[in-house]
């Protein structure tokens, strides 16, 4: 079987979606567990495909393409994964706040998250504090990370947080935010938890601080 | 002190604002985009505050996909955007293709703009437009034509091809109108590997180069590092790079031919930073830079509407003084 989950991780850092599905369809048929295949083969593939991200030798083309894939395989997978119960590192709601429609970066962090065995709720762009909080309060997540692009929508992170706070829900999540303005000294005085600078460092932060 | 004497000492201070003049107007920024004279009076009392070298318009990456009728969402104090990106094949391409009549839309605003400030600004008077990859991303979406760079080169090949032909009209146009120079803003190009930026953004510009005999700058948000090897060999006569890139660590790979034009943190610095903050970040890229020829110190991209007006000041003062 290690074979086939190498097969399967290199499949995904090549983007190939067809000899992902093939490759989990066929592990299954022969009995792997479906665990083993998610994290041997498909989270294996997209953390080397981090890895590479963080140190510029793969860009967001080959990211998203990786992501496409994961997400492909996802598809084969999640029946089995559910079927036998396996724990997630931590669920995460994400989203780029109310104003702001750029998602590239946002998209980036969830793929990373994903990467890193988290699951992950995207609520996708112009995503109100309301809507944050109705979220938080629906999926009990043990992050939630906000994303703006625009120096300009940057102060709906804080609103959520007070909004957060209004609805007694700020102690059980970790508030994360980031994109291009945001910086660690806005996190701090806005009364965020973490921030991160890039997608694989928001994955790796995420990590630590849940487990 | 002529402007060609003060290139030549390279003590041109040029920031990237429109932006932030919308206090000294008492304007929305929605106002400025959308009405040519609103625009001019603000340009007008920026440079009458702050006395620049130079003036750029009103930095929009929405005027080349306005006058191809894609929707455009205004809102009254942040940048416009795009709210639709309906090119999936090239069946759209076709249709889209027939949208472009010359330069149209807003576009004639910004080329009115640009004949008045050529006119009446006795300073270098800029202009921008989009870049093709950008453009074309618009089109696509970047998430998909991000995925599409890999998975449909031709599909963005030609809808490159599209996007250069409706830049290069409105360069011409803003060019015949009095700019002295045009920047092409190419930000979504920042996510590319340099083998991609190379085949999807770098050979598009330096077909727009060779086409148009007038300077042309090229602007990319962001942390560009990875990609400067490249851009200095677009042609663009300057090159504008975000703060995320260090000038003393790349100035040696830019030939002095190059004008380098940056790059204090609109962000971190201008709209965050204090007074203090923002003279001790302009005296730090001024030592940096200290002997480097054809250098126009500026923000690293264009100031955000909230921009503290002192800090504007301050930075203008601090750039002007001597070390």
């Amino acid at each position: 079987m290690t074979k086939l989950f190498e097969e399967i991780s290199e499949a995904l850092q090549a983007g190939d979606v067809n000899s992902v599905q093939e490759k989990l369809k066929k592990g299954l048929d022969e009995e792997a567990s479906p665990r083993d295949l998610l994290n041997e083969g498909l989270l294996k593939g997209m953390g080397i495909v981090g890895e590479k991200f963080k140190k510029n030798e793969v860009f967001v083309p080959e990211v998203l393409i990786a992501a496409r894939a994961m997400n492909a395989g996802m598809d084969i997978l999640k029946p089995a994964l559910i079927e036998t119960g396996v724990e997630s590192t931590g669920r995460i709601i994400i989203g780029t706040v109310k104003g702001d429609l750029h998602d590239i970066g946002k998209n980036l962090v969830k793929m990373m998250m994903e990467g890193s065995g988290f699951e992950v709720i995207d609520l996708g762009t112009d995503v109100s504090p309301e809507d944050f909080v109705t979220a938080v309060k629906e999926h009990q997540p043990n992050i939630l990370g906000m994303s703006a692009l625009l120096t300009t929508t940057m102060p709906q992170m804080q609103k959520t947080i007070e909004a957060l706070e209004e609805s007694k829900l700020r102690d059980q999540v970790l508030v994360m935010v980031g994109g291009a303005p945001v910086t660690d000294k806005y996190a701090e005085e806005i009364g965020a938890d973490a921030y991160a600078r890039d997608a694989a460092t928001a994955a790796s932060v995420a990590k630590e601080r849940v487990s | 002190m002529t402007l060609k004497q003060k290139m030549l000492d390279n003590r041109l201070v040029i920031p990237l604002m429109g932006a932030p003049g919308i206090k000294l107007s008492k304007t929305t920024l929605k106002e400025n985009l959308l009405d040519d004279k609103v625009q001019f009076r603000t340009l007008s009392l920026l440079m009458e505050r702050f006395e620049p070298d130079g003036i750029f318009t009103f930095m929009d990456l929405t005027v080349e996909l306005d006058a191809l009728g894609l929707k455009v969402k205004y809102p009254d104090n942040d940048n416009p955007s795009i709210l639709e990106h309906p090119l999936n094949d090239i069946e759209d391409l076709e249709n889209i293709e027939k949208a472009w009549k010359g330069p149209s839309g807003r576009m004639i605003k910004f080329i009115r703009l640009m004949g008045k400030m050529s006119a009446e600004i006795p300073i270098i008077n800029g202009g921008y437009v989009i870049g093709p990859f950008s453009m074309a991303g618009e089109l696509m979406g970047v998430n998909d034509i991000a995925i599409s760079v890999i998975t449909d080169p031709d599909l963005v090949k030609k809808v490159l091809e599209f996007s250069n032909k409706v830049i290069a009209e409105y360069i011409s146009a803003l060019f015949d109108a009095g700019a002295d120079t045009v920047a092409v803003l190419e930000p979504s190009a920042v996510i590319l590997s340099p083998e991609h930026y190379r085949e999807f953004s770098l050979l598009p510009f330096k077909r727009l180069a060779e086409t148009i005999a007038q300077p042309l700058i090229l602007h990319i948000c962001g942390n560009t590092t990875h990609l400067i090897e490249q851009m200095v060999e677009s042609g663009a006569a300057g090159l504008s790079l975000d703060s995320d890139v260090s000038f003393g660590g790349i100035k040696s790979q830019v030939p002095e031919e190059i004008t380098l034009i940056g790059n204090l943190s609109p962000a971190e610095v201008f709209l965050q930073g204090n007074v203090e903050e923002v003279r001790e970040a302009a005296l730090s890229l001024k030592k940096e830079m200290t002997g480097r020829k054809n250098f126009i110190i500026s923000s690293g991209c264009d100031l955000p509407v909230d921009t503290p007006l002192e800090n504007i000041e301050v930075f203008m003062k601090t750039a002007r003084e001597e070390l």
